[in-house]
Order: structure tokens, then sequence, then C-alpha cells
């Protein structure tokens, strides 16, 4: 149906498939290419969409998922403000002095702690209130950051893939599929847990064994007082107990029949609410703006138009066609395709930006359904397909915008991370990663 | 009476810093004026662009970590002594890595409530004072900061003061 009334729509009567098809393509190069803002060109490839008749203007809004939208931006503006109370500095300063401030000590727990920041807030915001941390201690004990920005990189993105906040793949599939927060924790936490350990366990090995601080320059570390770095306790009260509550809402999601969106943005509200009582009307303004200000619009605006341009070539039939040709390829059994989607998405997300990727992926599993026995039939694809993306991120230094943010952070102070050092380490834990959940998910789901 | 608000009193002449300066002499001129900021003149001698301490400090005296963990650091640091040899680098790099653009000038007839405004409106903590049209050639006259903006307005705030008893 759709498409007899595309087709009449599409300027100079030319073919919606090869339109969309030459949008799709063109949009992705350029966003792989990093020479234009990867959400200017999305909402460029957007726009020629409807222009150019592939898609109507109503039709282009169904396609963007506002469930990813609204809860992306909720939780950014949740973090925004629960960051500026020093919390997270806090609690990395004091595990640090935990461990007695020896280096693997130091660097299992920060590996630690990012993989649980990680799992509850995005991996952008969590590695950079880490890497200063790192940094600082690192100097202080007199050695390489290198293993230890390293090992945070990883935690990032193993931590992201252990629930539905965790890292954008999973937001998109969780709202796609209708997933709930509670559906991520019990079928992917327990992979994340292992992989998080074996891969520990590789950097012990490779780093964490030969590490060395001498006596003096581990004093230099216990002598940080961590209750310096909180720099709000009553935004931290708040925070705290605004944190607390949209987590208790996400796990009861499906009986309290909420969206998470509605959850994130609920609680982003009652924060700004909570951080701006008893404040003038002008103070009021000024801190929201601020507070919004913080929100990462580039990601945000980026997901707007991909969402678009997918849904142009979802309509217009080309990822119908890529179904049937991955099906094709894969004999129709189910197992295999389980499988090659879990490592394509592996390589792809290794290589480049997973969330166009997964946006992509996100449709086409979606029309496989009537070949795997309906939608339900589908559920070790998704989990496959969220593995892969998220775990295939630690790839490499442009597998994830963590990656970047550490790599340039690092780079600034003088520690530069090149690519392939980093991927040279990286690439085969981030395969051993995939061979592990490979197992995982033939035990569990297959 | 009218209250004189014109500027050219209060505009402090300094030199300029050109291309190939290092760091360190551009440290002892703003010293020698007691500016923040002094112009950067080009190997034509053309003024492209301003250099400010702020600028050189922010960029490359302190690694943006130990900015961000301000709050938690203490004297007896590891990081804060490798910082304090990162200066003597610092002092001999050539200024020209640190110029910024464009430079905002203000003409000597400008009036001081639009030297403040444009002031807040670049977020800035001075401006160049020059005459002529063509900026990169102008005749460059000084430079007026917020301390030298502060004084002005007490000089005016005085005359009032004598206008209103007379």
């Amino acid at each position: 149906m759709h498409q007899d009334e595309l087709i009449q729509h599409v300027i100079f009567n030319w073919d919606p498939f090869w339109v969309s098809t030459i949008i799709f393509i063109a949009t992705y190069l350029v966003v792989i290419s990093e020479k234009v803002n990867r959400a200017i060109i999305a909402l460029l490839g957007a726009s020629l969409m409807i222009m150019l008749g592939i898609l109507t203007q109503e039709a282009a809004i169904q396609g963007v998922d506002f469930n990813t939208i609204g809860l992306l931006t909720g939780m950014m503006v949740i973090v925004a403000i629960t960051q500026r109370s020093g919390i997270f500095q806090y609690i990395a300063i004091w595990s640090a002095k935990k461990v007695k401030a020896s280096p693997w000590g130091i660097m299992l727990m920060l590996s630690v702690v990012t993989a649980i920041f990680s799992a509850l807030l995005d991996n952008v915001t969590t590695v950079l209130l880490i890497a200063p941390i790192t940094l600082l201690i690192t100097q202080e004990l007199k050695i390489t950051p290198f293993p230890f920005l390293f090992s945070e990189i990883f935690a990032s993105n193993i931590g992201g893939a252990s629930t539905l906040i965790g890292d954008p793949p999973n937001i998109m599939i969780g709202s796609a599929v209708g997933l709930g927060f509670n559906d991520f924790v019990y079928n992917l936490a327990p992979i994340t847990v292992i992989v998080m350990i074996v891969n520990l366990g590789l950097i012990y090995l490779i780093w964490g064994r030969k590490l060395q601080a001498s006596d003096d320059t581990r004093q230099h570390v216990m002598s940080f007082d961590e209750r310096q770095a909180l720099k709000d306790i009553p935004l931290l009260k708040r925070a705290l107990f605004v944190l607390f509550l949209v987590l208790t809402l996400f796990i009861n999601a499906h009986s309290l029949n909420l969206e998470s969106a509605t959850i994130a943005m609920g609680g982003a509200a009652l924060l700004m609410l909570l951080d701006n009582i008893g404040q003038t009307a002008h103070a009021q303004s000024v801190n929201v703006d601020k507070c919004f200000k913080e929100a990462e619009w580039i990601t945000i605006f980026f997901f707007v138009g991909l969402f678009i341009v997918v849904a142009g070539v979802e309509h217009s039939g080309v990822l119908e066609l890529l179904a049937e040709k991955m099906l094709h390829m894969t004999g129709g059994d189910f197992n295999t395709n389980a499988l090659t989607i879990l490592w394509m998405s592996a390589v792809i997300s290794a290589l480049v930006d997973n969330i166009p990727f997964v946006a992509t992926m996100i449709p086409m599993i979606k029309s496989m359904a009537p070949v795997f026995g309906g939608a339900e039939g589908l559920m070790p694809l998704w989990w496959s397909l969220a593995l892969g993306a998220c775990l295939g991120g630690n790839g490499s230094l442009i597998g994830a915008s963590a990656n970047l943010i550490v790599a340039g952070y690092a780079e600034r102070a003088g520690f530069p991370i090149t690519f392939l050092k980093f991927m040279a380490y990286a690439f085969p834990l981030m395969l051993i990663s995939i061979a592990i959940s490979h197992f995982y998910i033939i035990w569990r789901f297959l | 009476m009218e209250l004189n608000a014109d500027i050219n009193e209060i505009i402090v002449p300094t030199g300029t810093v050109k291309d190939g300066d290092t760091v360190k002499a551009m440290f002892e001129s703003c010293i020698k004026y007691n500016v923040p900021a002094l112009p950067f003149r080009d190997h034509e001698g053309l003024i492209r662009g301003f250099v400010s301490l702020k600028q050189v400090m922010g960029q490359d005296c302190l690694p943006n970590y130990l900015v961000e963990l301000a709050g938690i650091l203490h004297n007896d640091m590891n990081c804060t002594s490798q910082a304090m040899e990162k200066i003597h680098t610092l002092f001999c790099k050539p200024v020209n890595d640190y110029v910024e653009k464009p430079i905002q000038f203000v003409t000597s007839d400008t009036i001081l409530i639009r030297v403040v405004a444009l002031m807040e409106e670049h977020n800035s903590d001075f401006l160049f004072v020059a005459d002529g049209q063509d900026k990169p050639r102008c005749d460059y006259k000084g430079i007026i900061t917020r301390l030298s903006v502060a004084k002005k307005m007490l000089q005016i705030e005085r005359e009032k003061a004598l206008n209103c008893s007379g």
C-alpha cells in the first residue's frame, strides 16, 4: 500500500527504491567520513527523503522513535544535573583509596566503577568523569595512564551493553521491540559480567601484573580527600533521590504500564524542579537553560535525522530486500542468522558508528518475523544485535563515542592514544568478547 | 555641564607582539604595560589578531584534568610539579601558536558606555583601540581594560557629585 502511494509522489517519477538507496548510502558514507557533522548530514538526508517524495512529512514524523529520543534526552538532563554534585569523582577517589592505591587495584576498581556507571548512565558521560581522575592518579603514581584508560573504555562499552539505558543501541532496540529495563538486565547482564571478568583477567595478564608504584607515590593518592570532590551536598541528595526513583520505575515499568521515555523525562523534570525550588524566576531560567544546553543535541538530532532516513529505505522496500538476501545467504537457518548478526554487528560496529547500523538492522530484523514464527521468535536476534553492536564498539578507537572521547581527552592532556596501538590490543580482546557471547547465545537462546 | 565620557584618558598605550616572539617576551610585555593581552603583528607588521595571558595559560600551562579536579589538588603532588616543568617549555614557544582572531577594535572617539557594551557582547575583559579604516594597517593606540573602565566610571561619579554640590 505504501509503495503505491509513494511512487506517485516521487519527483520526476524516479524509482523510490533507487532514490532512497542513494540517499541512504550517501548519508552513511558522509557520516563515516566524519567530514561533516553527523547531525547535519542525517538531517540533510532526512530532508531529501521528504523533499524528493520518498516519504510524506507525516510518514517521516512517524518514522522517528520518540521513545528513544525521550529516553536519551531525559537521561542526559538527569546526568548533567547529577554530575554537578561531584558524586562520580567522589566515588572514583574513594574506590582508589579503598585498594590502598595499588596500581592494579585502582585499575580494577576504576574499571568496575566505570562499568556500573555506564550501565546506569551514558558511556560518554561516564568516561568523561572517570578519565580526569585516572590521569591525575596515574600521574601521582608515576605510571603510564594507557592501560587504565584502555580498561575503562572496555568497561564502559561492556557495562553499557548490560542495561536498556546503558548504550544507544540498547535504547533503540528496547524501544523498537518493546523491551524493558528488566528484560535487558535478565538477558544481557549475566553475559556482560562474564565478559567483564574475562577482559579484566586478560588486561591483568597484559599490563596489570607489571604495574608498580612506590610507597611514596601511593601515599600521594592516599592523601586525596574525596570529600573535597563533593561540590553541592543538597543537590547530591536530590539527584540521588531522583536517580533511585527513576531506576525503581524502570524496573517496574512493565507493571506500571509506563514507557521508559516517560520515566526519564519525568525524572528530568522532577530533578529540575527540585534543583530550582526557592530560586527567582530569572535564576530558574538561567539554571534550566544551562541544563538543557548540557544535553547532547548533536546526538539527539542525529537520531531524528537517521530515523527518517531509515524510514525512507524501509518504506521503499530496500530493507525488506536486504533481509531477504540475508535469509538467502544463511539458508533461512535461524541459528546461523542469529550468530551472523552477532559477528557482523561486532565487526561493523568496531569500524563504524553503531547507531546508524542498529537503526538499519532494526526494521530488517522486524521484517524477518513471518519467516521465524512471529515477533516473539525473533528475540535471540535482538540479543545478538545488542551484544554485537555494544561489545563491537570496543574493537577500535572509532568503534564507540566513548573511545574517541577518552582518546581526545588524553591527547589534550599530553597522553596520546594512537589508533593502531589501541586496535592492536582492542580488536583481539573484542573478538574474545564476541566469542564468549557466541556461546552464551547458543546456550541461552538457541 | 555634560559629563566627560570619552575614553582617551583611559587608553593604556602598549607595544605589540610580533611574529616569532616567545611567550616569555609576551609575558614580560604584559607585565610591563600591566595589561592582560597584546595585539599580534604578522611578518609584514600587520595586526592580525591578539595574544592573551588567559589563552596562553588556559591552553598550555595546565593539563585539562588538573583544571577539572582543581578542588581536590593539594600542595605536595607530582602532577603540579610536572605542570611547573611544563611552564619552562611554554616560555620558549612562539606566541604564534596562541593568536586569537578576530581582534576587536574601537576607535579612540568611542564613548565609554559603548566600550562597556562591546566588552559584554564579546565577553571580554579588554578592547583594543585603533584609528583608521583598514584594520591590519590601523594606527594602534592601546588597550582599554575593565580596570581602566572602572577608574573612568569612578571619575565620572566624582564629577557628577561635584556638579551637584556646585
